[in-house]
């Protein structure tokens, strides 16, 4: 009897928010073809997910209602201070999500969602666990497709269309798309030519992680430069773990290392200050490049939103100056007003890209101690025996 | 009768010797596999000149990996192996059970737990290993102390405590994973609790390496009055043992190796568990021959699994998967042979 009612209950508020919001409601078609009933202005979107949540920034800061997860320090510094007070929700849908539909109605209830999106690559039976949440919370979900270098454009037309904002969707799709057209124009004269490179995504003693080629994540370096790890196998952005061994066998034209936080460059000195490394011509001649970290996310993409594009701008003017021919500071700059609406200061942008352009002094360190230990135990030993 | 008898004697000296021939064997050719090309000749040529300190003139590519990068694995995985092995055969003995391996305690859940937390509080390497040391024994210091205000039999009080305490850590580590970053912080805590030694500098092995050593000391010495023990408590006790001190002597001991073991490797299964049996079927149940034949077997069987590890696919191999792939058949067989015997 009691369910019965509550049922009955369930419907009646149904049909009344349906019935309300028809009036001025408009029929949005998202990018796996489910059709959402969006208020007119949508101006409360919670994202669900990192690459949601970074897609999000050129439109504008005000339009977080939420965010997915905790911001970093370098999220803090580079976005607006707005965010870090936001509630957090992590992935809303799918085998990570980390709330319940209950839990979506409640928060709902609380800020006032207009529209939950979700950006990335489509998979397998997405459509029918979104429209399953959706039924359930009655909050408007909204997929994004945001996966290789040439979706970006195309990404950012649809959230403007989402968001009401042909206009703005429309510039910024023309400047991502331009970036990546430029690359592939650029790369197409480079042909053949490339540098070979690795990506060392950590390091721990004599184990090294580096990121394989044909990975997701991988996108961008293996385009612009001939990337010499073996194919990945881990689908992480950590990449797949090698030993010291395998990088003397590699010998990269370039070696770019990840930086370890917002302005910080631990891997970058420990390879400049290790005597195994220094056996590799790429640390002797200068050619060790660090990846700005948490600026405000890392430039080469972990997670691999649209802000990865930087990396061509940069990957492209130190590998390949002659052809990707531009004042490279300038186009950070236009990069970071188009995607932060951050004025990067001249100071930051040089601490930013400390070691990021190659060419640096060394500082050496001999493997001396270690082996005059070795060798004093092992003389010890041996003087004992006789 | 007696003619049976002697006929049935192995000739334990002689396996021993055999032992220690093939350990040395697998020490030497660890040092000549591996990805970057190194004849064994060369390994040979590089030690001669660092301890005759030959005027040779290496290529330092060579010179390192030898010295620098494979040195220290080997070391590692001989000494996490052989602390691993020996702790599994002093719990076996401990508490009578074949069954028990040295988490039994909770040490690698405890270390497993310190570790994540370091990765999850973004610290370095050196806090990992520290971590995870410190987890451990902080583990198998509350299973201790739930074992000890509890009444019945005391090795099953703390088989029980020991399961308690340590799928308390595995639900934090558990924990740690879901609210931990999915892009860098999981990956890294799912690797480590795989286990590898593909980051083992000099500094790790000297630092288990001691500690493993200090451990397996006392164990040795003590291996003697685990043979008493294992008659029973008031066995021992009427042969003048205090059976609770000398099993909280080696339950220290073993508690210290594993913890120093699995801190730098992180967790690898299934050797401490099986190395005994190994000893047991080729040694016989005598303690005084178990404890060192577990060393030597434990570290070498470890060293093997890591060459696999190091050699097997483009990418290393975590170990603690490829411990299972290899022991499990070897394991299958000797059951079977063994069974087939008797």
């Amino acid at each position: 009897m009691r369910k019965t009612a509550l049922v009955c209950c369930l419907l009646l508020t149904a049909a009344l928010l349906c019935g309300t919001a028809a009036a001025e409601d408009r029929l949005f078609t998202d990018s796996i073809g489910r059709e959402v009933l969006l208020p007119a202005e949508v101006t409360n979107v919670a994202p669900s997910g990192s690459l949601a949540q970074i897609s999000l920034y050129p439109f504008g800061e005000e339009y977080y209602i939420s965010i997915s997860s905790a911001l970093k320090e370098g999220e803090r510094h580079f976005l607006a201070d707005r965010l870090d007070s936001l509630p957090i929700t992590g992935s809303m849908f799918g085998s990570k999500a980390t709330m319940n539909p209950e839990e979506i109605i409640s928060l709902d209830k609380k800020i006032g969602i207009d529209v939950i999106i979700d950006v990335g690559e489509p998979k397998g039976n997405m459509k029918e666990q979104m429209d399953n949440v959706q039924e359930k919370s009655g909050v408007p979900f909204v997929f994004i497709t945001q996966s290789s270098l040439d979706s970006i454009a195309e990404s950012y037309l649809t959230l403007g269309e989402m968001l009401g904002q042909e206009e703005k969707g429309e510039e910024l799709a023309e400047y991502f798309g331009g970036i990546v057209s430029m690359y592939e124009e650029n790369m197409e004269k480079i042909g053949d030519n490339k540098v070979s490179a690795i990506y060392v995504t950590k390091i721990d003693g004599n184990s090294v992680n580096l990121l394989g080629h044909n990975s997701y994540h991988a996108e961008i370096l293996d385009g612009i430069a001939e990337n010499i790890a073996p194919e990945a196998v881990v689908g992480s952005g950590l990449g797949d773990q090698y030993t010291m061994e395998d990088i003397f066998q590699m010998n990269p034209d370039y070696i770019i290392v990840a930086g370890s936080g917002l302005f910080e460059h631990d891997y970058y000195e420990e390879i400049m200050s290790s005597s195994m490394w220094a056996v590799l011509p790429a640390v002797q001649e200068g050619r060790v490049i660090e990846v700005p970290a948490e600026s405000p996310w890392s430039w080469m993409g972990n997670p691999p939103a649209a802000h990865r594009l930087v990396s061509i701008l940069w990957l492209g003017n130190v590998f390949y100056p002659d052809v990707f021919d531009y004042d490279l500071e300038e186009k950070v700059k236009e990069f970071y007003k188009v995607f932060y609406n951050y004025e990067l200061s001249d100071s930051e942008i040089s601490e930013m890209m400390k070691y990021s352009t190659g060419n640096a002094e060394k500082t050496a360190s001999s493997p001396i101690p270690i082996l005059g230990v070795l060798a004093g135990l092992s003389a010890a030993v041996f003087i004992r025996r006789r | 009768m007696t003619e049976q008898k002697t006929r049935h004697v192995p000739n334990y000296k002689l396996r021993f010797v055999l032992l220690i021939i093939a350990a040395l064997l697998c020490i030497l050719i660890s040092f000549s596999v591996g990805r970057f090309p190194v004849s064994l000749a060369d390994v040979i040529m590089v030690f001669a000149t660092e301890i005759f300190k030959l005027d040779i003139a290496w290529d330092f590519a060579t010179w390192s990996t030898v010295i620098n990068i494979r040195l220290p694995r080997i070391l590692a995985a001989f000494f996490v192996g052989a602390a691993l092995a020996t702790a599994g055969a002093a719990y076996q003995g401990m508490f009578q059970n074949p069954l028990v391996s040295p988490d039994i305690l909770g040490a690698s859940s405890g270390a497993g737990f310190g570790a994540a937390l370091a990765i999850f509080m973004n610290l370095g390497p050196v806090w990992i290993t520290a971590f995870a040391f410190a987890g451990a024994v902080i583990c198998v210091g509350a299973a201790y102390a739930v074992s000890r205000f509890t009444k019945g039999s005391a090795t099953l009080s703390m088989v029980l405590a020991g399961i308690l305490v340590s799928s308390l850590f595995t639900a934090m580590t558990s924990f740690l994973k879901t609210v931990a970053d999915t892009e860098d912080q999981l990956p890294e805590i799912t690797y480590w609790l795989m286990g590898s030694l593909a980051g083992a500098e000099i500094g790790d092995a000297i630092f288990a390496g001691v500690l493993i050593i200090a451990g397996i000391i006392p164990i040795f010495l003590l291996r003697w009055r685990m043979n008493v023990l294992t008659l029973g408590e008031d066995e021992a006790k009427s042969m003048g043992i205090n059976p609770h001190r000398l099993r909280f002597v080696v339950v220290a001991c073993a508690t210290l190796i594993t913890a120093a073991a699995v801190s730098i490797s992180g967790i690898i299964g299934w050797i401490g568990l099986v190395i005994p049996h190994f000893c047991r079927m080729i040694f016989g149940c005598d303690y005084r021959r178990i404890i060192p034949a577990a060393v030597i077997m434990g570290g070498a069987f470890l060293l093997l699994v890591d060459d696999l590890a190091r050699c097997m696919a483009t990418v290393e191999v975590p170990i603690g998967i490829l411990t299972a792939f290899v022991g499990a058949p070897i394991f299958a067989y000797l059951l079977m042979m063994g069974g087939r015997r008797s």
